[in-house]
């Protein structure tokens, strides 16, 4: 009878238990991918964003992005195209300007405007903690929506997670991230209505003074056939920055 | 008098073709300035009374949250619309006004649409009457299809859609979370003019939920008033208006407890500037612990009394309990954090809880609370005029009144970069909403009034040119009548009398032949989407002639006429009796 209870003990352990412990809670994956993108640290780099447009061609946008990781301010300026060269946009505590070359003048914008007409917003550059904003998808039964499963030939996590608070663009993800390290790969952002609305891919990461940063990510938009925006990153530097850059002065200074 | 009058009279038919001439001119003149002035007053009639109703409406009454432009959300929709109800004149209609910028999917074809919310009533029923090119109106009323809208025939045509096709939108929500849906186009309407043609009408029972929106609440307050013949009136009942919207200060009225402990006290939020803080610190004394942080959430200030009866210390959680204003039988429970106790000579706030302004609007706005009774055990909100009044949240911060479209935009930018997280509430009328349509109505006033001008400069050129040349040729007959008796002042009255008799004549035909004309060309269709179909009323030519402006007009041409006929006659007038007689040419 002994050697039944171990015999069970031991098949337990090799077969289902040791598994079900592999699985992280979805808290736990969530914050394993901040703290993955938690840079701690000033970053400058260059970055090329190619918008094709169903019917609309192909749109490259150039520009190099400065952030002081301590205040969360953040300076933007466009190289390319020529027509949009030398605008940029600088965020300075609750201050959010636009620059415009062509008129040297910096107007107040809001966080929610486009920037450079793109579909990217102000807000999202700032700094922001997947876990503060979403939290697990629980089901019917209490579980939560996580498992292991192959994307190509890398082994990753599968998760879905809910908006917590009411201003996130996507009230709902499903992440797909590397299971050695947490890096994510892919991620599908759903409507309130539940609708596909755009899958990101994260292909290539690098690895910076210890710190992992995407090189590219492919945004496809899955409600409108045919968008694909990516967005390339070089030129990465994690050392701190001078914070003269991020005042009007050096916006003009790097416009000219 | 009477023989100034009848040798007038007499002169005008004696020199038919002259009078028939010189009057033509006049009636040209008088039709170009009654055309004008018609059509003038129907640009403004269509500005006015039509487009600036359907985009903005006469004065627009809007909250927006979190200090964002395009975060509008009136939470309280019927205590609003009582409010303006009772202190502004004149309303034909208040009109929620719930839209969103979408962009669209049809077969195979994208565009971008503007989706309004409408409601059925007589004038939609009118106006369906009239604009539906294909469809039933029941459709859109029914429950047969799903989200159904009606689509105007320019965007049905870039979107390759028609009659019981479906529609894909990506929406926004009121806060900026994506949203997506289908509709069904139940209906293809013809439109007026180039800004009608971005609409997508659907019902407001279905945009609401899709945006965000609950029953009771919505997104801005359009007011109309009766036909606006006078658009300055505006200006008057928005002041009015504004001055009857002054906030209360917010409470939330609930069951503070812990444990099986529990006792009626009051929530206030407290603003979160130095100023405020220095205020509520001359009324309450910090016994334990220390004042929220901005982002500190959940933390509250509780007084020492309330701590006590509920056995709390610093770092103790604690539950607000209240009930919901809309949702009956719903109980709002936050739980909270004790930050601080605090300890005041006033008896009144022994049950108050403080919250940091943040966490106060979070769970104020998002489940307004039922407003207590008066004399409700543990409720307690400051009087006008105390000191500890300004220290706690308004319902809503009013935004100054503006006067322009660059004074709106100004403030709306002061109050982007405060990022407040509570309501700001504005009230704005047309001259700031719509502020390029009347600049541009202005433009076409004055260019009107510039080009009639002109003309009638010319015209009155002519009136003098004529009246030389009558004198000249009547020398001798002026000779004569000064020779028989006649005064100075007759001849100068009878060439006066002469002229303003042509131009009451002129006009009086100059006007039948501008109604004719506005009659004629009004009836003509005029199928264009063009920036031109801003002139146009269900595509015809809209002119607007009034009894007074048309009065005003002749009168207007009348005294012109009768000043510059003054000079000639005058001169005729002085001219000797003796050298007139002998005048030959």
């Amino acid at each position: 009878m002994k050697l039944l209870k171990t015999w069970i003990l031991v098949v337990l352990l090799l077969c289902g238990t040791p598994s079900v412990f592999a699985v992280p809670s979805i808290a736990e994956a969530m914050r394993r991918v901040d703290s993955m993108m938690d840079l701690d640290a000033d970053l400058s780099v260059k970055t090329v964003m190619t918008e094709n447009k169903a019917n609309q061609g192909i749109k490259n946008f150039e520009a190099l992005y400065f952030r002081k990781d301590k205040t969360d301010e953040f300076l933007i300026v466009m190289t390319a195209p020529e027509s949009d060269k030398g605008n940029g946009y600088l965020r300075v505590a609750e201050n959010f300007w636009m620059y415009r070359q062509n008129t040297r003048t910096f107007q107040h914008i809001s966080r929610d405007e486009s920037i450079m007409g793109t579909d990217a917003k102000g807000g999202d550059f700032e700094k922001k903690k997947l876990a503060d904003l979403y939290k697990p998808l629980i089901d019917a039964q209490g579980k939560e929506d996580i498992t292991e499963e192959l994307l190509g030939k890398k082994e990753v996590y599968k998760f879905t997670i809910i908006a917590k608070v009411n201003d996130v663009t996507y009230p709902k993800q499903v992440y797909w991230v590397q299971k050695d390290n947490f890096l994510t790969l892919k991620i599908q952002s759903y409507s309130l209505s539940g609708t596909l609305m755009q899958t990101a891919y994260y292909p290539k990461w690098t690895r910076v003074q210890g710190k992992y940063l995407p090189l590219q990510m492919i945004f496809i938009d899955e409600f409108e056939k045919g968008n694909k925006t990516i967005v390339e990153l070089s030129g990465i530097s994690l050392t701190k920055l001078d914070p003269k850059i991020f005042t009007k002065a050096y916006l003009e200074f790097l416009s000219k | 008098m009477k023989l100034i009058f009848t040798l007038s009279i007499r002169n005008l038919f004696r020199q038919k073709r002259r009078s028939f001439l010189l009057g033509s001119a006049i009636s040209f003149g008088m039709m170009i300035l009654v055309i004008a002035n018609s059509f003038s007053h129907g640009i403004s009639d269509n500005l006015f009374n039509r487009m600036v109703v359907y985009m903005t409406g006469h004065m627009e009454v809007a909250i927006m949250e979190k200090s964002r432009l395009y975060n509008r959300n009136i939470r309280d929709r019927d205590r609003l619309i009582g409010i303006i109800k009772s202190s502004v004149t004149g309303i034909k209609e208040i009109v929620e006004n719930v839209s969103t910028f979408s962009r669209c999917i049809g077969n195979g074809k994208n565009d971008n649409a503007a989706f309004v919310g409408v409601v059925m009533n007589d004038e939609m029923r009118e106006f369906l009457k009239s604009s539906l090119l294909d469809g039933k109106v029941g459709d859109f009323t029914g429950n047969t299809w799903e989200n159904p809208v009606l689509v105007y025939s320019n965007k049905a045509k870039s979107l390759n859609v028609k009659r019981l096709d479906t529609i894909k939108a990506r929406l926004l929500t009121l806060t900026g979370q994506q949203q997506s849906a289908r509709f069904t186009v139940v209906g293809i309407l013809k439109e007026n003019n180039i800004f009608e043609s971005m609409a997508i009408f659907t019902r407001l029972s279905d945009l609401k939920p899709l945006l965000g929106y609950r029953p009771w609440e919505t997104g801005t307050l359009h007011v109309n008033f009766t036909r606006l013949n006078d658009p300055r009136f505006v200006v008057k009942e928005a002041a009015a208006l504004h001055e009857k919207l002054k906030p209360r200060i917010a409470a939330i009225y609930g069951t503070v407890s812990r444990g099986g402990r529990a006792r009626k006290a009051t929530a206030l939020g407290f603003f979160d500037t130095d100023e405020a803080k220095k205020i509520l610190m001359n009324h309450l004394k910090i016994v334990r612990g220390g004042i929220p942080v901005p982002g500190s959430k959940k933390n509250a200030m509780v007084s020492e009394d309330l701590a006590t009866f509920l056995q709390l210390k610093v770092g103790d959680p604690f539950s607000l309990k209240y009930e919901s204003q809309f949702e009956k039988n719903k109980e709002i429970v936050n739980t909270y954090t004790v930050a601080a106790l605090y300890t005041s000579n006033e008896a009144s706030v022994k049950n108050v809880v403080l919250l940091q302004e943040d966490s106060f609007y979070k769970t104020f706005l998002e489940n307004l609370p039922v407003p207590p009774s008066d004399g409700s055990a543990g409720f307690y909100v400051p009087k006008k005029g105390d000191s500890l009044y300004p220290v706690f949240s308004p319902e809503w911060k009013l935004l100054p009144q503006t006067k322009t479209g660059d004074e709106w935009l100004k403030k709306i930018h002061t109050m982007n970069k405060t990022r407040w997280k509570g309501p700001a509430l504005d009230v704005s009328t047309m001259y700031e909403r719509a502020s390029d349509i009347l600049k541009m109505e202005s433009a076409l006033n004055v260019i009107t009034f510039i080009s009639v001008l002109i003309l009638f400069f010319i015209i009155l050129i002519g009136v003098i040119n004529t009246l030389r040349m009558t004198i000249h040729e009547r020398t001798r007959e002026i000779g004569t009548m000064r020779a028989i008796g006649m005064q100075r002042n007759d001849v100068r009255d009878c060439f006066i009398m002469e002229t303003v008799l042509l131009s009451f004549f002129s006009c009086i035909a100059g006007t039948a032949a501008a109604i004719i004309i506005m009659q004629v060309t009004g009836m003509i269709t005029i199928d264009t989407t063009s920036f031109f179909s801003i002139f146009l009323v269900d595509k015809h030519l809209y002119f607007l002639p009034t009894v007074k402006s048309i009065l005003g007009n002749i009168v207007f041409i009348l005294i012109i006429t009768a000043v510059t006929a003054y000079f000639p006659a005058k001169r005729a007038a002085r001219l000797s009796a003796a050298e007139a007689l002998r005048h030959f040419e």
